[in-house]
């Protein structure tokens, strides 16, 4: 068998070489190089066609997307420095004494006095914790009996 | 061939040029992976030819919708082929099919190396350039047995016989040979 028959078989064949053709092929570099670019020219590929109406659609897909604005885009970033800000604060704010420096308690038993509402804020503390305490002994009491 | 440095881009980068709205990005994806997702959908679904147009543009719509979802983890032609299979899946269990089971041993594509998906870029492209070198006749023969049309055809529409439609796809197919050679 001669190339030029081999070239003709190969370009008819469906696959299906003969015996003579195959024994031939095995040993022509030049008839497996035709046979390999047979086979690139004959493999699945999209017609034009196709391969526009994809990038037609494509383009209209791409374009329609909702595109993200600049603050989408940093939105994490300001979650994650808001969540940072808010723990060092809570940190900072369980760090201070509380206010005056001393808990009406303290002031109370220290008897130190200051302006006039600060008077009046100690006493309704004062009275306050005796009606807790008034009430606590009532319900242990009653608990009792 | 020299390449143009977008081409080189990762498939990663591309996606994320596509989520931000650039087709060209997309146009360099597509290149890149058509050949080896149509012939994925073609053992999927043998000789059916119109279903596997209809398939094709189907994975692309979802890919394009789904780029978001895309995890670089994972090769992006085996997401494509992993689209293709649960497309072509439920297209089946709709049609309540028997072909169905042999479909579902068909494991999806991914063992194809990157390396080679590129150099199939590559050669296709070569390969169209080369063509556009062929003479008339010969472009013109080339292209109907690409499209899958028989020498039978061929030379039916266009009024000559058989063995000169074989003949000249014959010089085509070794004029594309030298065209080609580093390739081959």
């Amino acid at each position: 068998m001669t190339c030029n028959d081999f070239a003709l078989e190969c370009l008819q064949a469906e696959g299906h070489l003969s015996e003579t053709a195959r024994e031939h092929l095995q040993s022509c570099p030049d008839c497996q190089a035709f046979t390999r670019l047979n086979s690139i020219l004959l493999q699945p590929r999209p017609s034009p066609e196709l391969d526009r109406r994809i990038l037609q659609i494509a383009g209209l897909l791409l374009h329609h997307q909702p595109r993200r604005r600049w603050w989408q885009e940093i939105n994490h970033y300001f979650y994650a420095a808001a969540a940072v800000l808010l723990v060092l604060l809570s940190v900072y704010a369980l760090s201070l004494p509380p206010a005056g420096g001393k808990s009406p308690d303290l002031l109370a038993q220290s008897g130190e006095t200051g302006s006039a509402t600060h008077d009046l804020l100690i006493l309704s503390y004062l009275e306050t914790t005796n009606e807790m305490d008034n009430i606590e002994q009532q319900l242990y009491l009653y608990a009792g009996n | 061939m020299q390449l143009e440095p977008d081409d080189q881009l990762s498939d990663m980068i591309l996606i994320q040029r596509c989520i931000t709205g650039d087709d060209e990005s997309f146009t360099i994806l597509y290149q890149r992976y058509r050949l080896p997702l149509f012939a994925y959908l073609h053992k999927l679904l043998p000789n059916q030819h119109d279903r596997v147009d209809d398939f094709f543009q189907q994975v692309w719509i979802k890919a394009l919708k789904n780029f978001s979802g895309y995890s670089d983890q994972q090769r992006f032609l085996a997401w494509l082929c992993r689209i293709a299979h649960n497309l072509v899946m439920d297209y089946y269990r709709s049609t309540d099919s028997r072909e169905m089971s042999e479909i579902q041993e068909n494991v999806p594509a991914d063992s194809l190396d990157p390396q080679e998906v590129l150099l199939q870029q590559g050669l296709e492209e070569a390969l169209q350039q080369a063509i556009r070198k062929l003479s008339p006749e010969q472009q013109e023969i080339v292209r109907m047995r690409i499209s899958g049309i028989s020498f039978k055809d061929i030379a039916a529409q266009k009024n000559i016989s058989l063995n000169t439609a074989l003949g000249r796809m014959h010089y085509a197919v070794q004029n594309l040979r030298q065209l080609l050679a580093d390739f081959l």
